[in-house]
């Protein structure tokens, strides 16, 4: 847990020389979020700020909202008002990048572009997403939407375990996962053909969970067989000033790091180079 | 007068799968391999195909190709295959891989050949045969749709 009286960015340099590292780990994506209260967003909102990030975004594409949302309309009034809740996309041009704004969300993801590709660490990442919120935020005052009051801080690493790299059966977990039985049954029942965990832990501090989830999936880019595993941190900051909302971010990417560390077996440590 | 829709049942083709809900934060695309169900089983034939050797069928037929094992993987893992039943899957002698449905009474066969190129044969049982290539993923999802009758 930190301490908030200390300088967070001195907090942030003892983090980073004590969590686990690897030369090679194999994460494949990481996003950083907040969500917020709504702000009074609509779709001409997409538009302008994409006019404002469009030379480092140039390709967009439009999504459904995420999260459950109702489609309000007046259908009988001459000035019909519909308000669509939509998710839109902004994507850089090498297509590692990617803002995903709604109403109530703001996400900056960042992929490999291949598997083989080098991996960008969090203190890379992070400024990056500080620089995107800050733009977002000006934006918003900009427009009369308001500061966004922002009610959790997510950051998650999706993590592609190729088969054939260190595990062959999407059977045996505990390869890969010590702590995992093998859920075989006791006599009627073989080894199962696949598992699904979904597993969450309590942060200490800020309401904040952990959330674990291991996948059989297949990578569609090259149609390999991997075992998915997402972990995801996410808290409820203490306020929306952008010094808070960091030491959340930085918090939960801490637990994310000491997760996957954790659960994982030191064989698999191996092959992704711990240092 | 005002109306409340619930967005799913206002713009959704279909309900969304599972791992399609859970995905639906991340970028980098994957398919879950639990649905349907046959498909861990199938993506098993086709690593049980890789194996093969030459001369496996007694006539000489080719390995199956590391070319036509990768485009058979990525076409089922980037199609809607969800209510297909399973395929039967089969090495073909060229060092290619066939894969074969019949719904009622259409049948189709699809061969993707060593190289990765791939071809479809669509057959009413008992009628006429059509056959062409399939070029995008687009032609492909429009030719499973076919066996379909969709």
């Amino acid at each position: 847990m930190i301490a908030c009286e200390s300088d967070p960015s001195e907090l942030v340099e003892m983090a980073e020389r004590t969590l686990p590292d690897y030369d090679n780990p194999p994460a494949q994506e990481t996003w950083m979020a907040f969500a917020f209260v709504p702000l009074k967003w609509s779709i001409p909102h997409f538009g302008a700020f994409w006019s404002e990030v469009r030379a480092d975004y140039p390709k967009f594409q439009v999504h459904p909202p995420i999260g459950e949302f109702n489609l309000e309309f007046n259908a009988m009034g001459p000035e019909a008002i519909v308000n669509l809740p939509v998710r839109c996309w902004f994507i850089n041009d090498e297509s590692n990048r990617l803002i995903q704004i709604q109403s109530n969300l703001f996400f900056h993801n960042w992929r490999r572009p291949n598997p083989d590709a080098p991996y960008l660490h969090y203190g890379e990442l992070k400024p990056v997403f500080e620089k995107e919120w800050t733009r977002f935020c000006d934006f918003a005052g900009r427009h009369e939407l308001g500061v966004p009051n922002v009610l959790s801080c997510e950051v998650s690493y999706v993590n592609h375990l190729d088969r054939g790299v260190g595990w062959e059966n999407f059977s045996d977990l505990s390869i890969v996962f010590p702590s995992v039985g093998s859920f075989q049954g006791k006599d009627f029942l073989g080894k199962p053909e696949t598992i699904i965990i979904n597993g969450s832990y309590v942060m200490p501090s800020n309401e904040g969970r952990l959330r674990v989830q291991v996948q059989p999936a297949i990578r569609q880019s090259d149609g390999k067989e991997i075992i998915q595993l997402t972990i995801t941190g996410s808290c409820r900051p203490g306020s929306s000033d952008a010094s808070e909302l960091m030491r959340c971010l930085d918090s939960c990417r801490e637990w994310v790091v000491r997760g996957f560390d954790d659960l994982t077996s030191q064989e698999m440590h191996k092959i992704w180079r711990k240092k | 007068m005002a109306h409340a829709l619930r967005l799913p049942n206002f713009v959704m083709a279909r309900p969304l799968r599972r791992e399609e809900e859970y995905n639906r934060r991340q970028w980098s695309e994957v398919r879950g391999l639990q649905t349907p169900a046959w498909l861990k089983e199938v993506y098993d034939r086709i690593s049980a195909l890789a194996e093969l050797e030459e001369n496996w069928d007694s006539h000489g037929g080719l390995p199956v190709a590391a070319g036509a094992i990768l485009t058979t993987r990525v076409l089922l893992s980037n199609l809607d295959v969800e209510d297909l039943p399973r395929p039967h899957v089969a090495p073909i002698p060229d060092g290619g891989i066939g894969l074969h449905w019949r719904v009622v009474e259409r049948d189709l066969e699809i061969e993707v050949e060593a190289d990765g190129a791939i071809h479809y044969l669509k057959t009413h049982v008992g009628g006429d045969s059509t056959d062409g290539d399939v070029r995008s993923l687009k032609d492909a999802q429009d030719t499973l749709d076919w066996v379909l009758g969709r």
